[in-house]
């Protein structure tokens, strides 16, 4: 059932031409493998705003879905900070005008609830020519390429190996020993395992970046995701 | 291809009753003379042949235009003909029967072009019949047992090293050949060494497979570059599985080789290839080297040392800076240097020269004798919380004699690992060749005594995790 869903996203992407999955796909696949994100909506048009508004908490955020930006942030195709609906509306008037400026087509406006700050995270994995697939954890956010606090594992791995993962970061090192907060690994755990039986069913995808992901103490959200997957 | 026929095949390649020299040669300094000539000459017990259609005898021996024409079955072919003629030369391996062939000729993949294709059609050959093949373009085996050697390396420029326990499986045939002359030169002793240059049908993997079987192989030693596409889960598992009976010592060359793959994520563009390596070796129970001495020096103390049963380690030295730098080189190895009880201070404070700091590190004094080497020795090798042992023998102090030798060797009787750091001139290298020829690793540096006791503490590690 799962990998129904994973191929028709699969197919909607080969036919756009795109070798990624949009954000808003990426999360419906990790919500199906249980993996928390952040509450989010893809909206179409302006008059949309009404179907959501209800259910919608605020702050939240609202970021381009289009196939030509995979990079939002570097166009300005991500609005923080939205509290209220009027202003939810001008972020959707200012998106659509960004997209149309740069002559790029738009899916879709995906508005997504702000999550609280946790402790941010990188799980990734890659496929790699003569490994297979790789998993990737340690620490998030934009400085994460800066900062290389991350370890990785082949897979096939048990949970010895996703432990070990964790403490080979220093990453690992803050969440064990943060002051007044105790932060649960064996949930960080299964979530990992989470993120491994969706590659292991789903071995089409060769990169994925869950980034940043979130750490509560006592549960983990992913904030943003994306994928990428090997065309035939 | 069962994992039996495979160790059958490979103890043909190491231990062959019959060997055929296709491209055998008269003239000194061709491949086809040395390899021809050193097996006829050296240590080698079985029967050789040469193979050679433009010539009637080599070195005296009666010369066949064609493998097909040897009277007898052959186990190992060695191919040094030009890489335009190897195929040609394989098929008639396989009609004869040749259980396993080493194609020492290069100009195949390496080169790219026409050499690539021509090892491509070598590889439907092989892949349709029984025939196992090392190489091409490669140095081939170096065996001290049956004495079987294909290095072609003149004998003036490279010294082969004594029988011993170290194997080594190369990626690049140099450096097997640099690493043996070394170990000879430091009078180590070898079992094995592999060259397997392109790896077209035996590749790292089954040499290690079959060198966790061999008897004689102690410590595995493995160079590489890289490994071919989709190998790396089969390198996983044959190095775990040798890891659990014997220590395994890997270094990667190529570690900042740019990773050429189109990426959009951060993973992607952290995942160079040799990050992926890293983690790779450690799941796989191997110990990583940085670079050959630092594989030289674990492999010296695995090869030479029983596993500690934990990361405690005693320093004992005749200088105090001396035993200051090995307690920081070790403990930035992750090792640990406990503090001693209260009774076993005591025993030092009245037994050793006014002065001694009878903390650990052991400080003896410039004053120091073999006898307060000895009672201090012997007071600690025998402290349970103690694993391991470090001594440093500083001899530029007179009062040291060389019965302290004699001392050192008492922690081996008690099974625990020692190694001995003697840093200094000409005197102390003869020293330091004497104690290692007595079975204990000595180390010209502080830090590269903590190496070996870091690796004897890794593998006990990683032994235990295995299984």
């Amino acid at each position: 059932m799962r990998k129904n869903n994973f191929l028709a996203f699969l197919n909607k992407a080969k036919n756009e031409g795109r070798d990624f999955l949009f954000e808003y796909e990426s999360k419906s696949i990790l919500k199906e493998y249980g993996i928390p994100t952040t509450k989010f909506y893809l909206i179409k048009s302006e008059q949309e705003i009404e179907k959501i508004i209800k259910e919608l908490n605020f702050p939240c955020v609202a970021k381009i879905t289009s196939p030509k930006a995979i990079h939002k942030s570097e166009i300005g195709g991500v609005v923080l900070g939205i509290n209220g609906k009027d202003e939810l509306i001008k972020a959707y008037k200012k998106l659509a005008y960004i997209a149309q400026q740069n002559n790029i087509p738009l899916e879709g406006v995906l508005i997504e609830e702000q999550a609280e700050q946790g402790i941010e995270a990188i799980i990734g994995v890659i496929k790699d020519p003569i490994f297979g697939h790789v998993i990737m954890f340690g620490t998030g956010g934009i400085y994460t390429e800066a900062f290389r606090d991350v370890s990785f594992k082949v897979l096939p791995v048990n949970k010895k190996d996703l432990f070990d993962l964790i403490d080979e970061t220093k990453l690992g090192l803050i969440l064990k020993n943060s002051r007044g907060k105790k932060y649960d690994l064996n949930i960080l755990v299964e979530n990992l395992e989470k993120v491994v039986s969706l590659i292991e069913e789903n071995p089409e995808i060769i990169e994925m970046d869950l980034n940043p992901v979130f750490i509560y103490e006592s549960n983990i959200k992913v904030v943003d995701a994306r994928m990428r997957f090997h065309v035939i | 291809m069962s994992q039996i026929s495979l160790l059958k095949s490979l103890n043909a390649a190491f231990n062959p009753k019959t060997v055929a020299v296709i491209g055998a040669s008269g003239t000194p300094g061709k491949i086809g003379y040395t390899i021809f000539n050193n097996l006829i000459k050296g240590r080698f017990k079985g029967r050789v042949y040469a193979v050679n259609p433009n010539t009637k005898v080599i070195l005296g021996r009666i010369t066949y235009p064609s493998i097909l024409d040897v009277p007898e079955e052959i186990d190992l072919a060695i191919i040094v003909v030009k890489a335009e003629l190897v195929e040609n030369v394989l098929q008639e391996c396989i009609k004869a029967g040749v259980k396993v062939a080493v194609i020492i000729s290069a100009n195949f993949k390496e080169v790219g072009g026409e050499g690539l294709k021509r090892e491509e059609r070598l590889k439907e050959i092989i892949n349709k019949s029984k025939i196992r093949v090392i190489g091409p373009n490669c140095m081939g085996i170096f065996d001290n047992y049956s004495g079987l050697d294909m290095l072609f390396l003149p004998e003036t420029r490279m010294e082969k090293p004594k029988p011993g326990n170290i194997s080594i499986i190369s990626q690049s045939g140099a450096v097997m050949a640099i690493f043996l002359d070394w170990l000879a030169k430091e009078n180590i002793g070898v079992a094995k060494g592999v060259s397997y240059g392109n790896r077209i049908d035996i590749d790292e993997a089954d040499l290690i497979q079959y060198l966790a079987y061999d008897e004689e192989t102690k410590v595995i030693l493995v160079y590489i570059e890289g490994l071919d596409e989709n190998k790396g889960k089969k390198f996983i598992q044959a190095c775990r599985f040798a890891a659990l009976q014997k220590p395994i010592i890997v270094v990667k060359g190529g570690k900042t080789e740019a990773s050429s793959k189109a990426v959009i994520s951060h993973t992607g563009a952290m995942a160079g290839s040799y990050s992926v390596y890293k983690a790779a070796f450690k799941q796989a129970g191997v110990i990583e080297a940085e670079n050959i001495q630092e594989m030289f020096d674990m492999a010296k103390a695995l090869v030479m040392q029983p596993l500690p049963a934990g990361k405690n380690v005693a320093v004992i030295s005749n200088t105090g800076g001396i035993g200051i730098m090995a307690v920081d080189a070790l403990e930035s190895r992750g090792l640990f240097i406990p503090e001693f009880d209260e009774e076993t201070k005591t025993y030092l404070r009245n037994n050793l020269p006014p002065g001694a700091s009878v903390r650990n590190p052991v400080d003896l004094t410039a004053n120091a004798t073999a006898e307060h080497y000895r009672l201090a020795i012997n007071k600690i090798a025998n402290l349970d919380y103690i694993h391991s042992l470090v001594v440093c023998l500083e001899f530029q102090t007179p009062q040291l004699d060389f019965e302290v030798l004699d001392y050192i060797y008492y922690a081996k009787e008690l099974g625990k690992p020692i190694v001995t750091i003697t840093v200094g001139g000409g005197l102390t290298e003869r020293i330091s060749r004497i104690i290692e020829n007595n079975g204990i690793p000595s180390y010209t540096t502080p830090e590269r005594a903590a190496t070996g006791i870091y690796a004897l503490y890794e593998y006990s590690r990683i032994k235990y995790s295995l299984v």
